[in-house]
């Protein structure tokens, strides 16, 4: 994890110089350290939601701390940034055939849940390995970013805010939900494969912020 | 009315091979440049004589070798893997779920791919190897108690390969350059004792693969011809490509690109002897669409020729815009937009009209992003496909594509699209009104209220509403989000969205529970409903709303089964289940194929929670295996509706204190007294089979 932190870091650095964008807190954004030298977190927890493309359903994700909700259609992946312990994500497909809708659970690189439906406006659930009471409040703030595509592209991001910067590899589309962030927030995202420019935006309480395009490395700052 | 086909068949034939998620279209066939290409499906046997709910394997991949005695680091092994948008893709873990219960009748469709031309001996499945499956019997069967709730698998052998072997001198499946080849694998799994005592417990399973011989796909093959141009595969261009659809729909089953001699050849699932429907379409190049509905395939069908001929040296262009909700303006996310031609077995399909564009066929589409914007991006390589539609000549009706846009919650809409070559793209409305493709949906508000007895202090209730057609299964719309019960709320009070050109509505709701802690994959709680319910009209000055009540009250009742079985049952035969004269499920009847390793059982089961319920026979009718349909069927009720009550669960009065305070009662759920439903009980219609 570290030396992926540290990966990251080197490669946003020279992404940085390549493109001449001030990525870090040198001038244009919040940040108290330099791009990648904020303590690395823990593996994230992710949610995949996979099946017949194009299958739109909704969902909710929580953690111990936080909820989100949201629509969307297959596939997509999701992101808790800076997740506490348990999480879990309730998925209800909206749409009334026998689309296949598949959600995955993973921490870091481990697979721990799946659970599927093909049920008209079918419904699933999972979890990490710990138990739940209740659901937790919606997040405060409400602070997504979503790498739109292109579509299939395999990246590598770091997410940072004034005091930690977290290391994910994912694949587009993926939703980033930013929880309980300690100021302000700016993503990187390398692309590996090169299939097209990256279209991204970040939304704060539902209200498109930021956006960003290009490739092979952009940037997102919340304004 | 077309949907409650797909909802009978889809689930026969799941297709996960050719879901388009990357820039390379997995299992996506291009038999050109010497290539072969193997198709992967799946029959499952699952364990008898206990009864199971769900029978799930996490399928990670499948490999053939040439030579049946090859190690497991051999050179030649060649993998099939999950198809990217199934799977988390590289980099990341992930896995087709395969429901062996729902795939003893009809093949599921794995993958299809390129492998090295050869012959090939063995294959071997790959299952996860630290979460290889899950089985959810129904009750009373499980021996560690409850029913209706996850067991995980622990394979029998661990680290033992699950292959199956051609006999001496005979091969699997025969790779030859520029073609496609079938194997299907049967899986079974079968129960080791010592079976788990506790619920939730594992089971330890053996699972085996068994190869399946008979032509259980079918082959689609033909020519695409281009008159007037070139059909150009140039870069930035979508391949040219010929897909087959569950018809009247756009799910993909499968895809293959046209070869060096304008051919292509696809595999089908043909659902036994009752029939399967497709439609198939032409798109990408530089080339008009085309499409067709096919007739009912069978088994005994064989082989299908289907030719088409197209416009070549077309212009492609892109149709971009945003869906809203036309009461408050926010962008709608996850809508989906189709567009549709008339096939060329109904020329004169009216794809203008709500009622009548169930005869046309899809031929592109995509899904609203986060803000309501479409289209979600593709790639260079392979745009969206709403950014690579041939433009057409004419913006005149018929010349025009009709795009249709639905979300759940909001009725229809349909309009005449033209796509230009404009990043930002596309014309919409007719002609001579024409505009950008900014859409606004129409929806109206129902305020439902369904009692509830609220949780325990600190816990919680989730529970999702959703909203059909009055007196069918046509499910309309759900909550965005499920309703939040605490021990200070004593009702289920929302609003969900719906549309407002339906007359009459009827809504049920369910709780989402959790199992000692964990997800639970069915509910502990009273299924509510409410008929009847009006329309709250169109948009006038705002969204109107309408209220409804619901006279039950959801309370913890504990799990609970019904099974039964189906006299001359086939794959058009589905049991419908209802609270209060409320459609809630639906199942396809199971097991139906004669099977040497498992007696056809013609059964049914479901996981509800103990209440009064009935039970209802539907049938569809076998269409022509000659003529293709205009329209999908719908299924009929096939006899009166079976009353059926599933008796309670035992009460224990004194739960065992756990070492997590909040899981007290060894089910799903906790009486008000501090008292818990014990292990579920099932039971079977008085009339049965039905």
């Amino acid at each position: 994890m570290k030396s992926l932190v540290r990966s990251c870091a080197i490669r946003a650095v020279w992404g940085a110089l390549a493109l001449s964008i001030a990525a870090c807190n040198s001038g244009l954004g919040g940040f108290s350290g330099s791009v990648g030298n904020t303590p690395k977190g823990p593996a994230q927890t992710s949610f995949r939601v996979l099946g017949t493309t194009g299958t739109p359903f909704t969902a909710t994700v929580s953690n111990s701390r936080s909820s989100w909700t949201l629509q969307g259609a297959v596939p997509l992946s999701i992101e808790i940034i800076n997740n506490v312990q348990p999480a879990r994500i309730i998925a209800t497909k909206t749409v009334g055939d026998g689309s296949l809708l598949s959600v995955q659970v993973i921490n870091g690189s481990n697979l721990l849940a799946v659970a599927s439906t093909t049920a008209p406006f079918g419904t699933v659930q999972v979890q990490t390995r710990k138990k739940f009471d209740t659901i937790a409040p919606a997040a405060v703030p409400d602070l997504r970013i979503f790498v739109m595509g292109p579509a299939g592209e395999r990246f590598s991001a770091l997410i940072e805010d004034l005091s930690q910067g977290f290391s994910v590899d994912s694949r587009a589309p993926t939703l980033f939900l930013i929880d309980t962030p300690n100021g302000k927030v700016t993503g990187q995202f390398f692309q590996i494969q090169n299939l097209g420019p990256f279209d991204i935006n970040m939304t704060l309480e539902g209200i498109v912020v930021a956006t960003a395009k290009g490739a092979p490395t952009v940037v997102i700052q919340e304004p | 009315m077309y949907w409650t086909v797909r909802v009978l068949t889809l689930p026969l034939f799941l297709t996960v091979s050719l879901i388009l998620a990357s820039s390379a279209p997995a299992g996506a066939v291009n038999v050109a440049k010497k290539k072969a290409a193997v198709q992967i499906g799946f029959v499952g046997v699952v364990p008898s004589p206990q009864k199971f709910q769900n029978v799930l394997l996490n399928v990670q991949a499948v490999r053939i070798n040439p030579s049946s005695t090859a190690g497991p680091g051999d050179k030649k092994w060649q993998i099939i893997p999950v198809p990217p948008g199934v799977s988390g893709g590289q980099g990341h873990p992930g896995d087709l779920q395969v429901d062996l219960a729902a795939a003893q009748n009809v093949p599921v469709l794995f993958n299809t791919t390129f492998v090295r031309p050869d012959s090939y001996e063995i294959a071997e499945l790959l299952l996860d190897p630290t979460n290889p499956g899950t089985l959810v019997p129904v009750c009373p069967s499980a021996p560690g108690g409850e029913g209706c709730i996850n067991y995980p698998i622990v394979l029998q052998n661990t680290g033992n390969p699950i292959t199956v072997v051609a006999p001496t001198g005979q091969f699997l499946v025969s790779a030859a350059k520029e073609s496609v080849s079938q194997l299907v694998l049967q899986l079974q799994v079968s129960l080791v004792p010592p079976f788990p005592t506790v619920s939730g417990g594992a089971y330890t399973a053996n699972v085996t693969l068994a190869q399946l011989t008979n032509p259980l796909f079918i082959s689609v093959t033909g020519m695409v011809t281009a008159t007037g141009g070139t059909i150009s595969n140039k870069k930035k261009v979508r391949k040219l490509a010929v897909a087959a659809e569950v018809a009247g729909t756009n799910t993909i089953i499968s895809t293959a690109t046209i070869n060096s001699k304008s051919m292509y050849n696809l595999l089908l699932p043909a659902a036994g002897s009752f029939g399967s429907l497709y439609d198939l379409t032409v798109t990408g190049g530089s080339v008009s669409y085309a499409a067709t509905r096919l007739p009912a395939l069978l088994q005994s069908t064989g082989s299908l020729a289907q030719d088409f001929t197209v416009a070549g040296g077309q212009s492609t262009g892109n149709i971009t815009g945003k869906i809203s909700d036309a009461c408050t303006g926010r962008g709608i996310s996850g809508a989906t937009l189709q567009l549709f031609i008339p096939p060329a077995s109904n020329p004169t399909a009216d794809c203008t009209n709500l009622a009548t564009i169930g005869e046309c066929v899809s031929v592109a589409s995509t899904t609203t992003d986060n803000t309501g914007a479409f289209p979600v991006p593709g790639t260079t390589q392979n745009p969206a496909l709403f950014n690579s539609v041939p433009i057409l000549k004419s913006s005149a009706i018929p010349n025009t594509y009709s795009m249709m846009v639905t979300a759940p919650g909001y009725d229809p809409l349909i309009t005449q699209v033209n796509p230009s070559t404009k990043a930002n793209g596309g014309v919409c409305g007719v002609t001579p009104n024409t505009g950008a493709c900014d859409l606004s949906l129409n929806t109206g508000l129902i305020n439902a209220m369904f009692p509830i007895v609220p949780p325990s202090p600190g816990q919680t209730v989730l529970v999702q509403v959703f909203a059909e057609d009055a007196g069918t299964n046509k499910i309309e719309s759900a909550l965005a989000m499920p309703f939040v019960v605490k021990n200070s709320s004593n009702v289920v009070n929302v609003m969900i969205n719906v549309p407002p050109s339906v007359p009459m509505f009827d809504l049920f709701a369910t709780s989402i529970d959790l199992f000692q802690g964990v997800s639970d994959p069915y509910q502990g709680h009273t299924i509510e409903v409410i008929r009847n319910v009006p329309s709250p009209g169109e948009p006038m000055n705002g969204c109107q709303t309408v209220v409804a009540h619901s006279t039950g009250t959801m309370s913890c009742v504990g799990h609970g089964s019904i099974n039964g079985t189906v006299i001359n049952a086939d794959l058009g035969t589905s049991v419908t289940l209802s609270k209060g004269g409320v459609q809630v499920t639906n199942t396809p009847v199971q097991n139906l194929i004669q099977n040497p390793n498992q007696p056809t059982t013609s059964s049914y089961n479901f996981c509800v929670p103990a209440d009064t319920y009935d039970v209802q026979r539907f049938q569809v009718a076998a269409q022509s295996t000659s003529l293709a349909p205009t329209a999908t069927p719908t299924p009929v009720p096939a006899g009166p509706p079976q009353s059926v009550t599933i008796p309670p669960p035992p009460i224990i009065p004194t739960p065992n204190a756990t070492p997590t305070p909040f899981v007290k009662c060894p089910t799903s759920c906790l009486f008000p007294d501090g008292t818990c439903p014990g292990n579920c009980n099932a039971t079977t219609p008085a009339v049965n089979p039905l």
